[in-house]
């Protein structure tokens, strides 16, 4: 298929080719505007999207939109897709292809089985036509399990990472925070700290202090400190009790070397992980975002929700056990308002499910987009339904060291308590044996003098060179 | 249950995070929803206000050396967050008006542009003070000031454009940071060595958190004065720039990280 148009009442509209047709049928956004590749006009979106419902799903198989002689992302998508898998759909168009996903005899089963014969862009390309609808129903389907030392992603449970950032990663004012968030149950997914500085030194120090907060209190969660992959790696062989490995990654080649890492120095990582045999096989913790690769300057002239399901592509080649978009944080000029935010978040739920991701969400903004905690509320609920693997617990979802609003403890609970869902299995009963919830899931009235943590948190807290 | 205070509340002396609330069910208590909101306010407010150009000229005191006065290439707030690179370069006008007092044969030594940035009245609180200390403190060295000029609607690299068409060795560019909840007025210097318009974020030093309850302005100033001998006497700026600053403990606020671009 070499030509990209469609005609509406008479008029002919054209594309330059696949890459355009998937901009311009992008929902708006002041990214795409702002790399130049969105529609001219709302009628040019649609006749897009009329367009791309047309295409069938092969020919982003047989034409990748970054050519595999120069992008690593694209080898990485290319040598590993399953063309077998891809056999139930490979007739199908973008537009049928909505539809199978919809059906109700389209079940997790059906929709695990192509999973691998899916190139990223075939899903960015399906969400373009979607309605927030379809991409709650849809990913509502899908279960992705993973498990270190919780499991996380079972239907009927929500996870939640614990982030007690502190702006200048004073060691007793994280622990004062990481202990708040396990008293409202965060923390099951990962306790994960965002180091201020990008010291070696002072990273092994946070990875020290995570793992004794683990051990001393026998929580069933893993921890990770989130500064750049290349440090994690002098830590592990300074011998850090290093759980997870964490990196930022993006959907283009160009854009991870701007990021400092490549496909080679994540298998690294991810060995050197492995070899500490801390919990399991699944030792990856990725974080992505719309935006990114326009930021670097590194698009190809593609809009970012494509862009954004390569990166879900190259996290799938590493397994991970954590993976989630930092859907707010780029800033207006990518995600201008809340209702911005709120169609990226549920575009890139949707695309790493689909791709079986064990997809969470930073459901954020900063002071200077058009949003408020009442599109946080809004946009969390609606993952929530989806059935998102985790969100952010932030303190008062008021993140003091990067400076921008998330979510927040209690916001967990209210999560929780509104959809009837209950922490990770194994974190579940841990709140339960500590004196945190009850059997049915609710935060039990605070007793200090009965607190089964409270000695121990002091202990905690006052620790020589804390 | 309600729990309005909550018990665990000495876990604040620890750190400024917002913990230990107390809750409602599971909601916040009425006091931290409207206290939350209140510092969402004043970010939002900072972000959306634009610099009193008069007022600040008054607060400035500058009498015998009045500031330039100009603008990037956005027409709008809204331009100016949609668009950083309108940001980034000078409006035709202001180019001009730039280029008719810059001299050629004369260099000064750096040039002090204060910027709105994301926070004008980061700038309108803040500005006043730190200028004065670093006019005051340039005096007593040999060092040449040239023009102080007042940039609306300015990104950081907006800088590089105006010290370079005002032929400086250097610029100190004074510039509002994108508000935080715990701060909205907080601004950050960022100083550049022989500026031009192919500069980048590696090539600058910054020094942030100047506010009320950061670092103060007088202690920026005398840093940012240091950072200019420090950097003409190696030609150099950015991460390149080795140095320490003297009495680091006293002056620098315990975070000090940047947070404009």
């Amino acid at each position: 298929m070499n030509v990209f148009q469609s005609t509406i009442g008479g008029k002919v509209h054209r594309f330059k080719g696949l890459g355009d047709v998937l901009a311009k049928a992008s929902p708006l956004r002041s990214g795409d505007i702002l790399a130049g590749v969105a529609a001219h006009s709302e009628e040019q979106r649609v006749a897009a999207q009329y367009c791309l419902a047309e295409i069938p799903l092969v020919e982003f198989a047989k034409h990748p939109i970054i050519p595999y002689e120069n992008d690593e992302v694209t080898r990485l998508i290319c040598d590993s897709w399953d063309k077998a898998a891809f056999g139930p759909i490979s007739h199908l168009t973008v537009g049928e292809f909505r539809e199978y996903l919809l059906q109700d005899s389209t079940t997790n089963q059906q929709l695990s089985k192509i999973a691998p014969g899916l190139f990223p862009e075939m899903l960015a390309a399906v969400s373009k036509i979607m309605r927030n609808q379809d991409l709650i129903s849809v990913a509502r389907k899908v279960e992705v399990m993973t498990r270190f030392r919780s499991t996380v992603g079972k239907k009927g449970h929500l996870s939640i990472r614990l982030q007690p950032n502190h702006p200048t990663d004073d060691l007793k004012g994280i622990t004062a925070a990481i202990i708040d968030g396990l008293l409202y149950g965060c923390g099951d997914a990962v306790i994960g700290i965002n180091p201020a500085t990008d010291s070696v030194g002072r990273m092994h120090d946070l990875q020290i202090l995570l793992s004794r907060i683990i051990e001393t209190l026998d929580i069933p969660t893993q921890s990770c400190v989130l500064g750049h992959v290349t440090n994690q790696i002098d830590c592990m062989n300074k011998g850090a009790p290093v759980d997870l490995v964490f990196q930022s990654i993006a959907g283009t080649e160009l854009t991870n070397q701007s990021f400092g890492v490549s496909v080679k120095l994540l298998r690294e990582a991810q060995d050197a992980a492995r070899s500490l045999k801390r919990g399991g096989s699944q030792v990856m913790y990725f974080e992505t975002g719309q935006g990114s690769c326009l930021s670097a300057n590194a698009h190809h002239g593609l809009d970012q929700q494509t862009l954004e399901a390569r990166a879900y592509g190259l996290a799938k080649a590493f397994d991970p056990f954590l993976i989630n978009t930092v859907v707010g944080f780029i800033g207006p000029e990518y995600l201008y308002d809340g209702k911005q935010i709120t169609r990226a978040g549920l575009e890139d739920h949707f695309c790493a499910k689909l791709m079986q991701l064990p997809m969470g969400c930073d459901v954020c903004y900063t002071n200077h987009a058009e949003a408020d905690q009442d599109d946080m509320d809004n946009l969390m609920t609606l993952l929530g339904v989806a059935g998102c693997n985790y969100f952010m617990g932030v303190p008062g979802a008021d993140d003091i060291m990067l400076n921008y609003q998330s979510t927040s403890f209690h916001d967990a609970q209210y999560i929780r308590q509104t959809l009837n869902l209950r922490a990770s299995p194994e974190f579940d009963a841990w709140l339960q044996k500590m004196g945190i919830q009850d059997q049915a899931g609710q935060l039990l009235p605070v007793d200090l003098a009965k607190s089964k943590i409270k000695n121990q948190a002091q202990g905690l807290l006052s620790l020589e060179g804390s | 249950m309600k729990l309005s205070h909550d018990p665990w509340f000495f876990l604040r002396e620890h750190t400024h995070a917002r913990i230990a609330l107390g809750r409602s069910g599971h909601g916040l208590p009425t006091h931290e929803i409207l206290e939350f909101r209140l510092a969402h306010s004043r970010a939002r407010d900072s972000v959306w206000s634009n610099i009193d150009l008069q007022r600040l000229q008054a607060d400035l005191k500058l009498e015998s050396q009045p500031p330039l006065a100009v603008s990037s290439k956005c027409t709008s707030k809204k331009d100016f967050l949609l668009n950083p690179n309108h940001g980034r370069q000078l409006d035709q006008a202001s180019k001009t008006a730039l280029q008719n007092v810059a001299s050629k044969d004369n260099h000064p030594d750096v040039v002090l542009i204060i910027a709105d940035g994301l926070s004008a009245n980061g700038i309108q609180v803040n500005a006043p003070l730190l200028v004065e200390e670093f006019v005051a403190a340039i005096k007593s060295t040999a060092l040449k000031l040239g023009p102080i000029v007042i940039a609306q609607y300015a990104r950081v690299a907006l800088g590089d454009d105006i010290a370079a068409t005002l032929n400086a060795k250097a610029s100190i560019m004074l510039i509002g940071e994108r508000p935080g909840l715990a701060s909205s007025e907080s601004v950050s210097v960022y100083f550049t060595y022989a500026p031009s318009v192919d500069r980048n974020d590696a090539d600058r030093n910054c020094i942030s958190n100047i506010h009320s309850s950061g670092l103060s302005p007088h202690a920026a100033a005398h840093m940012a004065l240091f950072l200019l001998q420090n950097s003409l006497q190696k030609q150099l700026s950015g991460v390149n720039l080795k140095f320490e600053y003297p009495d680091v403990s006293q002056l620098l606020p315990r975070s000090s990280l940047p947070k404009n671009t």
